[in-house]
């Protein structure tokens, strides 16, 4: 079976297969949408009119029995950022795309009648575009439910909730997981609000067992797949914390680094730390149910999710990941981890990144609509989004467009993006990296250094700074590759300490692709897909002076170490200036 | 409620300080445990800061903490001190701030943080 490249124009509800080209066949997952919306989308266009294109692709070795492999990338202009967007997800779809023979989805066009929302339903034999019927409108549990009863046990299932049906920029794209659990999300960017755009619910996949994956040189891929699985397994981090903790390990150990940002970006220190990190949610496995160790799609080795239970033991959400955790709990000062369970289960159904929606409460507190720390009361005010009403709209549109709504100057977003868990006063190379992302303030752009490992303190020299800010870029540039191959990010700290790992990864690349990559090539294409993005973002009308951390934390102390940022404008510039 | 040679400490398990007893040492420092070595205070509740006051001499290392609370530093993941990522061979002063955290909690991206050596 060949791949395809399915475009399916909404304008006149019509679903077409393409060749792949050999330009697009070495491609998959973040280098794929990124090169399409680069290629076929008008940067100036409207988010979320019918000129912007909306694309699904998995990863290159996604579907593939390589280990933590079940990536799927989504991307398209975002109406939240204006820029150009990916964001990926686990769960179990992706795999069933690439089984299919799915090269990428490519939706564009707008249906003529408004409010009206499609599915696309895909199995090995049929291709049809269907009417959403009764799933419009739904919650995301629900929908997931009524789809594996109609179509059965197993189904793919990508979708959006109210939020992205009703165009709120906070929208994400749900991807269901081997539960059938909502929660694996492209989450960040209103890349939801786009699909809803689209009028399409949801994209439904119908297939079982391995499919047929094409192995260029299967040898080569088996060797690869098992130096990286047994990478992943010997190393501390991806063999022992990620699946004993989960990622909410990271609660107490940004706290005590002073850098968990507190009662929206007003402290990196929270009292409350201790009762909402992965060891309670680990102690609650025990004593409640649940499970840690979870794996968001099969084959995942690593395991980092979890299942959170109510004290009655009966289900309450999976994953509980540490940026929920964080933005729904210290960052809204609010320290139950029930509450902030329920909160991230309202995300879930309603189809919110957790992110922005924490941050968006946040800011909301900060202006008094509620106090800070009131967990019921956010429940109450996060529960307005799917019902539509005009506190739910504000909210629903994010960080940004709340703190307009309420006049507060303290907004911690980059290019209207809310910030994820690393305070940047307090972390300041993680600031470099929010101000310099091709998509807004986002800790998975690229893992970063400590400034004084730049030496970036005071006032650079020009030189030191170029040759700095090209080491921030190659961990952007390392970080788009990962992406392009449907690798789970996480396989980062295992390759990044252990050369048998990194070998073993671009053996299965090359097993598949039946290519000779090597790690220089590894930093080349990434640079020139992060080039592709970057200029994207120039023709959308982004300048330098976007590539700047909101004006508060300049002048604003943040204790414990009572430092404002510091990173000097010559160094955000030189990352992608060189 | 424990004791180690040499050192007076004061552990705070379900919420209350309780100091133990005082001799020696130039003064206190408040060490904070995590994950496993949280058993090291009796009664210590995993949703509460379990912490240890613990006297220091002039010229203290973290590493010499780290051996009087019995624990193997191939055991340790992250410290640190005043909430500075930090290495062993730092020296203590009273009021010092030290979290440790077991290898089982090794999830901390490295590269954000400068390790702290005196």
């Amino acid at each position: 079976m060949g791949k395809f490249i399915l475009r399916l124009n909404m304008n006149d509800l019509s679903v077409k297969k393409e060749d792949v080209s050999e330009n697009y066949r070495v491609l998959g997952g973040r280098a794929l949408t990124s090169t399409i919306i680069s290629t076929e989308v008008n940067p100036t266009c409207h988010p979320l009119g019918p000129n912007n294109k909306l694309v699904f692709a998995p990863g290159i070795i996604t579907g593939t029995t390589a280990p933590s492999s079940g990536r799927l990338s989504v991307g398209a202009k975002s109406p939240l950022t204006g820029t150009i967007k990916e964001a990926n997800a686990g769960g179990i779809p992706g795999q069933k795309m690439a089984r299919l023979g799915i090269h990428a989805i490519i939706v564009e066009g707008q249906p003529k009648e408004k409010g009206k929302f499609y599915i696309l339903r895909m199995t090995p034999e049929v291709i049809a575009l269907e009417e959403a019927g009764e799933l419009t409108g739904k919650g995301m549990y629900e929908t997931n439910e009524l789809i594996w009863k109609n179509y059965g046990e197993g189904t793919g299932i990508i979708g959006i909730g109210p939020a992205g049906e009703l165009l709120m920029v906070n929208a994400g794209i749900s991807c269901n997981d081997p539960e059938n659990g909502p929660g694996r999300y492209a989450g960040r960017g209103g890349l939801g609000a786009v699909m809803g755009s689209k009028g399409l619910k949801a994209i439904i996949i119908e297939q079982k067992g391995l499919g047929d994956i094409a192995y260029a040189n299967p040898e080569l891929f088996k060797q690869g797949q098992h130096k990286l699985a047994k990478g992943l397994q010997e190393h501390a981090v991806t063999g022992q914390a990620l699946p004993t903790y989960g990622t909410a390990v990271l609660i107490n150990i940004l706290n005590e680094a002073g850098g968990l940002p507190t009662r929206n970006f007003s402290s990196g220190k929270f009292e409350g730390a201790s009762k909402i990190g992965g060891e309670v949610i680990n102690e609650w496995s025990k004593t409640r149910g649940g499970k840690v160790g979870h794996a968001c799609h099969p084959g995942c080795v690593i395991k980092c999710s979890n299942v959170v239970n109510h004290p009655d033991g009966t289900f309450h959400v999976s994953p509980l990941e540490y940026e929920s955790a964080w933005s729904l709990g210290a960052n809204c000062g609010i320290d139950s981890l029930d509450d902030i369970a329920e909160l991230n289960r309202i995300c879930n159904d309603v189809g919110l990144d957790t992110i922005e929606a924490g941050a968006a409460l946040g800011v909301a507190m900060e202006a008094g609509v509620i106090p800070f720390g009131d967990g019921k009361k956010a429940i109450e005010l996060l529960n307005e989004v799917g019902k539509g009403s005009p506190m739910g709209r504000i909210l629903g549109n994010g960080a940004a467009f709340t703190g307009k709504a309420f006049g507060v100057v303290r907004v911690p977003v980059v290019k209207n993006q809310a910030m994820p868990a690393y305070e940047p006063r307090a972390v300041k190379g993680i600031g470099v990296t929010y101000a310099t992302s091709t998509m807004g303030a986002d800790h998975t752009a690229g893992y970063t250094i400590a400034t004084e490992i730049l030496s970036v303190g005071g006032k650079a020299n020009p030189l030191e700074a170029a040759e700095k800010g090209a080491m921030a870029k190659g961990f952007q540039t390392a970080t788009i590759f990962i992406d392009a191959t449907g690798y789970c990010l996480f396989i980062a700290f295992a390759i990044l300490d252990l050369p048998d790992a990194f070998q073993g990864m671009l053996d299965t690349i090359n097993g598949v692709l039946g290519l000779s990559y090597t790690a220089e090539d590894f930093n080349r294409l990434g640079a020139e897909w992060l080039a592709l993005e970057r200029k994207f973002n120039e023709a959308a009308g982004f300048t330098k002076q976007d590539d700047r951390l909101p004006e508060f934390m300049y002048y604003e102390k943040l204790p414990p170490h009572n430092q404002v940022y510091d990173v000097p404008d010559e160094m955000l510039d030189s990352v992608h200036g060189s | 409620m424990m004791t180690f040679e040499g050192f007076n400490l004061r552990g705070m398990a379900m919420g209350e300080l309780v100091l133990i007893s005082k001799w020696g040492g130039i003064g206190l420092i408040t060490v904070f445990l995590y994950g496993k070595f949280r058993d090291k205070v009796p009664g210590s509740a995993i949703d509460r800061e379990c912490l240890l006051e613990m006297s220091v001499d002039d010229g203290d290392t973290i590493g010499l903490i780290i051996e009087k609370l019995d624990i193997m530093q191939k055991d340790v993941a992250h410290i640190f001190l005043n909430y500075q990522y930090s290495t062993v061979n730092r020296k203590l002063h009273p009021g010092d701030r030290l979290a440790i955290f077991p290898i089982e909690m090794s999830v901390l991206y490295r590269q954000y943080f400068v390790k702290h050596d005196d």
